[in-house]
């Protein structure tokens, strides 16, 4: 399972330094893409302009610290998998911690098998949460891992742009995604109101059927998922 | 001794008929021999008497107790001498309170004395604190002697008879006794007063009243006030009721003092009730102007007194049982009084015979009383004293554990990262081994230098710190600046981990010639109550202001938080060792002031300012 998680992408966040670097390069062997950050603050930033799957955080942290930080993103996402990591084994940071649905709450020193332990369970989460495969219809599968929009028999993937904002609509699957908000996070200022009909009219088509609709004016939404 | 021999001889000489004669130039007679009438309705008058002598009958005993009517004597004094005998009569029982005395020859008055506690000075010739009075014999004359007693308290028939010269060497030797009694409870109870100051206690100010209530009724009973003048009023309350409040006192002292409502709660309770009914007749004899007959209920509260004296004996004996502390005065102070009281309370009766030795029992019970259960005081003191310095001892040894334990919670805490840093590095070689990275080599080389220069930092931390609390006395000349720099350095990874802004103001050369590590070990406590209030507060902008000042050989260091303050209520308490909350070790305080008091003759305080609390420590040149 654990092997899922290669395709997507990890954000580590810790005010020590010398820890951001080793977990960079730890991490990297399970993800393919790692991003890092030293405060909840501009992680927050991160989280919104990159493809994000995975958020694991440190407890203790200037200007915004873990708890915090991970309260903010469970505002956006109540399903995104995330860990927190502790110098202490602190019963009331731990209780305030159950609130946030998290994967798993490490004590620091962390030893590898224990991460490695913990990256599983996130890779299991995110199956069971589908957060890994998205049933689209009856015969169509949408695989977070591989990018791909799969049928009884066609795999089509998706470009970087169209699954940017196909996951930013499955994310946000049940309200209405308005069109700035999409440009945030292509973060492409080519990006105008008319290559994006043209990029959700290309997603469309890949998919057996058209299931995200335009609002007019306002933006995009996914038309509900059985 | 030898006087009451002499009394004896006396005594059994004259017992055989109502005529006391005077044969020769002595210095000493006992007017014992005389016949009563019990005037039962309060008719008669001398008149009456003179008229009919035979109401007299025989005399059972001299000390006839307290009586509600007055109680008429009759006898005889023949001066068989050549020469003119001048006598002077004095009763030993002081209190009594109103006495006529009338001599007559062939039925006639030739003189009326008026006598008697109740009766004001102006109206008695001797001012006395006994009922006295002269008389001038003629050469082989016979007198005949008429005394109406009346009085509230116990009436003593015996008079002793004196020449003019040893009456005087008698009364200048009572005096110096008297004299020497009043200056040594003066002295006790100065010396509680100061002892109480010291170490305020119930039990010592309950002393204090015992002492004074017992010395005010000893001086009013033996007629001392009376013969200085003392308002009869208040000489009267004085023995009535300060002589029952000193009373009731001594039944609450144990209770105080042995805290013996843990120890035996059923006495307690009963000497609780019976003390508070003595006090209660010690208030309600304030009011005997009232209602004279009040004070013929000092029957009752002298019958209590009594059932006190029993009980405390018994708790004494229970006590000294029990081998609490102390037990044996107490027992020692109680056998003497209790045996004081009860021989006294039998004179009050009218049980015993009322001679000196029961004016003076309740006296000397008192001053042993007073002398045991101040050795009582005196050896709790001194077990407080001991207990005091085996606990200055203790802290010595509490504050070495202390440091010890400190230095191992700030070096673990220092070592948190660096240990971190170390499982980071070689995860990171395990997973490069596990996923075959070409670069392993690469990898393992600069992880290896990484856990290398760690390691380095956690030995010279770990130096650092035991520096600070080494257990050796260096007594050298310190640059306090230098020394805060220090502290700062150390806690350096939480002071940055929270951003706190640290602002050091002082003069340039503030040296102060003190043991460098223990200024270092206060300094450091001070710094981290802040950090850890910082922390726990979650104060938003933390800052730390250090003010130093210094004048010759005193160094003034006030280090301010903007932390919001000390919570607790008194302010001190925070430096008290049972302060613990949950996020601190808990000593840390409580020692900074025990090393500031008693190693570096410092002191350490704290208030609250606007923002947060600003520690005030001073430093003396050792």
């Amino acid at each position: 399972m654990i092997n899922n998680l290669k395709e997507l992408n990890v954000l580590y966040i810790d005010d020590d330094k010398v820890a951001c670097k080793h977990m960079e390069t730890t991490l990297s062997y399970f993800f393919k893409e790692v991003f890092i950050e030293h405060n909840g603050l501009n992680a927050l930033n991160t989280y919104q302009k990159e493809s994000v799957h995975l958020l694991l955080v440190d407890y203790d942290m200037p200007i915004m610290n873990g708890l915090s930080f991970l309260q903010e993103i469970r505002k956006l996402n109540n399903t995104i998998p995330a860990v927190i990591i502790s110098s202490y084994n602190d019963k009331e940071k731990l209780l305030k911690a159950i609130k946030l649905n998290l994967v798993a709450y490490l004590v620091k020193p962390l030893e590898f098998s224990d991460l490695k332990d913990v990256l599983e369970e996130c890779a299991l989460w995110m199956d069971k949460h589908g957060l890994l495969k998205v049933n689209i219809s009856k015969d169509c599968v949408y695989d977070y891992s591989t990018k791909t929009i799969r049928t009884k028999d066609v795999h089509v993937a998706l470009t970087s742009y169209e699954y940017k904002i196909f996951e930013f609509l499955l994310t946000n699957k049940n309200k209405v995604v308005t069109f700035e908000e999409i440009f945030y996070i292509l973060d492409n200022d080519d990006t105008n109101k008319k290559s994006l009909t043209s990029l959700v009219y290309k997603i469309n088509k890949k998919l057996s059927s058209p299931i995200i609709k335009n609002i007019k004016d306002v933006g995009y939404t996914i038309v509900r998922i059985k | 001794m030898i006087l009451k021999i002499f009394l004896f001889f006396f005594f059994t000489i004259f017992s055989f008929a109502n005529s006391l004669v005077i044969d020769k130039n002595q210095d000493l007679h006992l007017m014992k021999d005389f016949l009563i009438y019990e005037d039962k309705n309060n008719l008669s008058d001398i008149k009456s008497i003179l008229e009919d002598k035979t109401v007299f009958g025989k005399v059972k005993k001299n000390n006839i107790g307290i009586k509600k009517y007055p109680i008429w004597t009759y006898n005889k004094i023949k001066n068989t001498t050549n020469k003119i005998e001048n006598l002077i009569f004095s009763n030993p029982r002081s209190g009594i309170d109103f006495i006529n005395v009338y001599i007559t020859h062939n039925n006639k008055v030739l003189d009326e004395i008026t006598l008697g506690d109740m009766v004001s000075q102006n109206e008695t010739r001797f001012i006395y604190r006994k009922s006295d009075f002269a008389l001038e014999l003629l050469p082989n004359k016979e007198y005949e002697i008429f005394i109406r007693y009346k009085s509230y308290g116990p009436i003593d028939l015996n008079w002793e008879i004196y020449n003019k010269n040893s009456y005087v060497s008698y009364i200048s030797k009572e005096s110096l006794i008297f004299g020497f009694i009043a200056g040594f409870v003066v002295l006790i109870s100065s010396y509680i007063i100061f002892i109480d100051r010291l170490l305020p206690s119930m039990s010592h100010k309950l002393y204090f009243v015992v002492m004074i209530g017992s010395l005010s009724m000893q001086f009013s009973i033996t007629g001392i006030l009376y013969q200085i003048g003392v308002p009869i009023y208040l000489n009267t309350i004085l023995s009535w009721s300060f002589g029952n409040f000193a009373a009731a006192c001594i039944g609450f002292f144990p209770i105080y003092f042995f805290d013996l409502k843990k120890l035996m709660p059923k006495t307690t309770l009963l000497l609780y009730i019976l003390s508070f009914i003595l006090l209660f007749f010690a208030i309600l004899f304030l009011f005997y102007p009232l209602n004279y007959d009040l004070l013929y209920l000092s029957t009752i509260a002298n019958s209590i007194f009594l059932v006190v004296s029993f009980i405390l004996g018994y708790v004494s004996i229970n006590l000294y049982l029990k081998k609490i502390d102390g037990a044996i005065f107490y027992l020692f102070a109680n056998t003497s009084f209790t045996i004081a009281a009860i021989y006294f309370s039998l004179g009050i009766l009218g049980l015993v015979k009322a001679d000196s030795l029961f004016y003076f029992s309740l006296g000397i019970g008192s001053i042993f009383n007073i002398l045991f259960i101040g050795m009582l005081i005196v050896r709790r003191l001194l077990r407080i004293k001991k207990e005091k310095d085996d606990a200055l001892v203790l802290i010595n040894e509490y504050s070495k554990l202390s440091n010890i334990g400190q230095s191992m919670v700030n070096i673990s805490h220092q070592w948190k990262e660096p240990i971190n840093h170390i499982y980071y590095a070689v995860n990171n070689i395990i997973a490069a081994k596990e996923f075959k990275d070409p670069n392993l080599e690469n990898i393992i080389d600069s992880s290896i230098d990484q856990i290398k220069d760690t390691a380095k930092y956690m030995t010279n931390t770990a130096k650092d710190f035991l520096s600070i609390y080494q257990d050796k006395t260096i007594i050298k000349n310190i640059e306090i600046t230098k020394s805060i720099e220090l502290i700062i350095d150390i806690l350096k990874k939480d002071i940055s981990q929270m951003n706190v802004k640290i602002e050091i103001n002082s003069n340039y050369n503030n040296f102060i010639l003190a043991d460098k590590y223990l200024v270092s070990n206060v300094l450091m406590i001070v710094l981290e109550n802040s950090i850890k209030t910082f922390r726990n507060r979650n104060i938003k902008k933390p800052r730390i202001g250090i003010n130093i000042t210094n004048s010759e050989k005193i160094v003034t260091i006030k280090i301010a938080d903007n932390a919001g303050g000390v919570k607790e209520y008194p302010i001190d308490s925070i430096f008290k060792k049972d302060l613990t909350n949950s996020n601190s070790t808990g000593l840390g305080l409580f020692l900074a002031k025990n090393i500031l008091t008693m190693k570096l003759y410092g002191d350490i305080s704290v208030q609250n300012l606007k923002e947060g609390a600003c520690f005030t420590i001073v430093l003396k040149d050792v």
